[in-house]
């Protein structure tokens, strides 16, 4: 049942609590173990949050982000002049990148405002309580499921090895920012079909930020599920998931685990928002 | 961010002449400058003749807060906004001062900070002015002019070595700090290396020179981390009108031809 948000482009799509395994030994150590998790209800959005998207948040909220957390540089789809963050020509429908895992947080906290629920994120303490029950991001888990759910095909997978009909979207060749035609760069967020969940573009384009700090996978004791896992308790580094246009399309795949420090901002890494229900 | 591709290293040959540079003084009015010696500018194209360098003199430190808003005021500027080139007047905290007696003068306190908030235009319009209070002609340095003096007589790959040291170039900030404290390199160049980008005179490559293109990066900011990132040979762009926190600028002033020995 998709929720229709009205500050943004995306809808949210439901998925049902259960069980589930996460992990897998088909790809590198960092994947390993497989084993069970159980998670409650939780929303996903269908897809990216989009250059257009983060920018209305930018207008509507400036004092919340700082320069920080966003990055300026090229190839960026958003620039800042004396009049603050501007649009480039023909970028809303990509996807917001050069944000790091802060300014995406910020970013859930101003839907939660704008929707009247509690924020998840303090970006003064950089703590966070998924309990309150605002917009966050997935954890790696939640993404996990909901991707094996989905199974997007891997034509659809905006991979350093994307086809001839993906590479026509990327941003170089419709000139969109600052990509040079002929070089790796992101689609729009909906440039492909939705997968089976009807979720774009869980796999590709970009690497999506995940709520958990990154560390080797810890089942619980006994073989049994755990319940909602939400990563290490202290660090720099987050789950980072799904693979990126500059990744190989093997990277791309559902179990496939990466970390970033929480300060990166780079054209790879971009976001989708989720929430507990 | 993407730094475009960094052309092949290639050692420069210097000839060592270089003066000893004049000492810093970022809380001057006007930049304090030092002499970079001719040489063969890194980056040329394997096939292409070097290109060759017959020296210039470059600021020893980016243009300061204090610096800038002595031109401001000198050329009234302070009074209206001008997007074009700078994002200010922005109000308190950004390098003004009103005294007791209503006069605005430059905040000393915020004056050794590099400038920052000013446009690919707006740097260059402070070179155009700089050369007319000067009488020299003044410009922004190239990304190769920039990159060769940067990486002084050794050909370093950062400015102040062949390491790189976090703590000197890209200690956690989140804001610029003042460069006249930071070590010099063997020119008397200061904060090459980290702090805030600099504008270089290039367009990116492929890209038209009117509004809405980019122009060259240099040198790493306190917003980036990684290595490679802060390398001389490293090159970003960003959009001519930026106005960004983390982006700056220093003058090069073109050294005038020496003086034609009088017929006997």
């Amino acid at each position: 049942m998709p929720i229709q948000q009205q500050a943004a482009s995306f809808t949210m799509v439901h998925f049902p609590p259960g069980r589930f395994t996460i992990g897998s030994r088909a790809h590198t150590p960092r994947e390993r173990p497989a084993h069970p998790v159980e998670l409650g209800a939780y929303a996903l959005a269908d897809r990216c949050v989009s250059a257009g998207d983060y920018h209305r948040f930018l207008r509507a909220a400036p004092a919340d982000v700082s320069h920080t957390l966003i990055d300026c540089v090229d190839p960026c789809f958003l620039v800042h002049r004396a009049g603050g963050f501007l649009l480039r020509p023909g970028c809303r429908d990509y996807p917001m990148i050069q944000i790091s895992f802060w300014g995406a947080a910020a970013y859930c906290n101003w839907l939660s405002h704008e929707a009247g629920l509690r924020p998840v994120y303090d970006l003064r303490t950089r703590t966070a309580d998924p309990a309150h029950g605002g917009y966050r991001l997935p954890t790696e888990a939640e993404w996990e499921a909901a991707c094996r759910r989905g199974a997007p095909a891997p034509a659809r997978c905006n991979s350093a090895d994307a086809g001839a009909a993906l590479r026509a979207l990327r941003a170089g060749r419709a000139r969109a920012g600052a990509f040079l035609p002929g070089q790796p760069a992101p689609v729009p967020v909906t440039a492909s079909a939705p997968d089976r969940s009807g979720l774009h573009h869980m796999l590709g384009n970009v690497r999506e930020w995940c709520h958990d700090r990154y560390g080797p996978y810890r089942p619980a004791p006994g073989g049994g599920p755990r319940r909602d896992p939400t990563g290490p308790a202290a660090g720099f580094f987050r789950v980072v998931r799904g693979g990126s246009f500059v990744d190989p399309v093997a990277a791309c795949a559902a179990p496939r685990r990466m970390a970033a420090h929480e300060d990166t901002r780079c054209e790879v890494y971009g976001f989708r928002v989720a929430r507990s229900r | 961010m993407t730094p475009t591709t960094p052309p092949p290293r290639r050692p420069p040959r210097p000839d060592r002449t270089a003066r000893p540079a004049p000492a810093p003084s970022a809380h001057g009015s006007l930049p304090a400058f030092a002499g970079i010696p001719p040489g063969t500018l890194p980056g040329s194209p394997p096939a292409a003749a070097p290109a060759r360098t017959e020296g210039f003199r470059l600021a020893t430190t980016p243009t300061t807060v204090g610096q800038y808003w002595y031109y401001l005021l000198d050329q009234g500027l302070h009074r209206a906004p001008a997007p074009r080139l700078h994002a200010f007047p922005a109000g308190g905290g950004t390098g003004l001062r009103t005294e007791p007696s209503g006069a605005v003068v430059p905040d000393a306190d915020l004056s050794g900070l590099p400038v920052t908030g000013v446009t690919w235009y707006g740097a260059r319009a402070y070179c155009a002015w700089l050369g007319r209070r000067t009488d020299a002609v003044c410009r922004l340095p190239s990304a190769a002019e920039w990159h060769y003096a940067a990486a002084g007589p050794e050909n370093r790959r950062w400015a102040l070595g062949d390491t790189f040291d976090r703590a000197l170039y890209a200690p956690p900030r989140t804001s610029p700090r003042p460069t006249a404290g930071v070590p010099p390199n063997p020119y008397g160049l200061r904060g090459m290396t980290g702090d805030v980008f600099e504008w270089c005179a290039d367009p990116r490559p492929g890209d038209p020179c009117g509004p809405g293109g980019s122009r060259a990066l240099k040198g790493g900011a306190y917003t980036v981390r990684n290595p490679e990132s802060f390398e001389n040979a490293t090159v970003f762009t960003a959009d001519a009108l930026s106005c960004l926190p983390y982006i700056g600028f220093r003058v090069l002033a073109v050294t005038p031809p020496a003086p034609r020995p009088a017929p006997p």
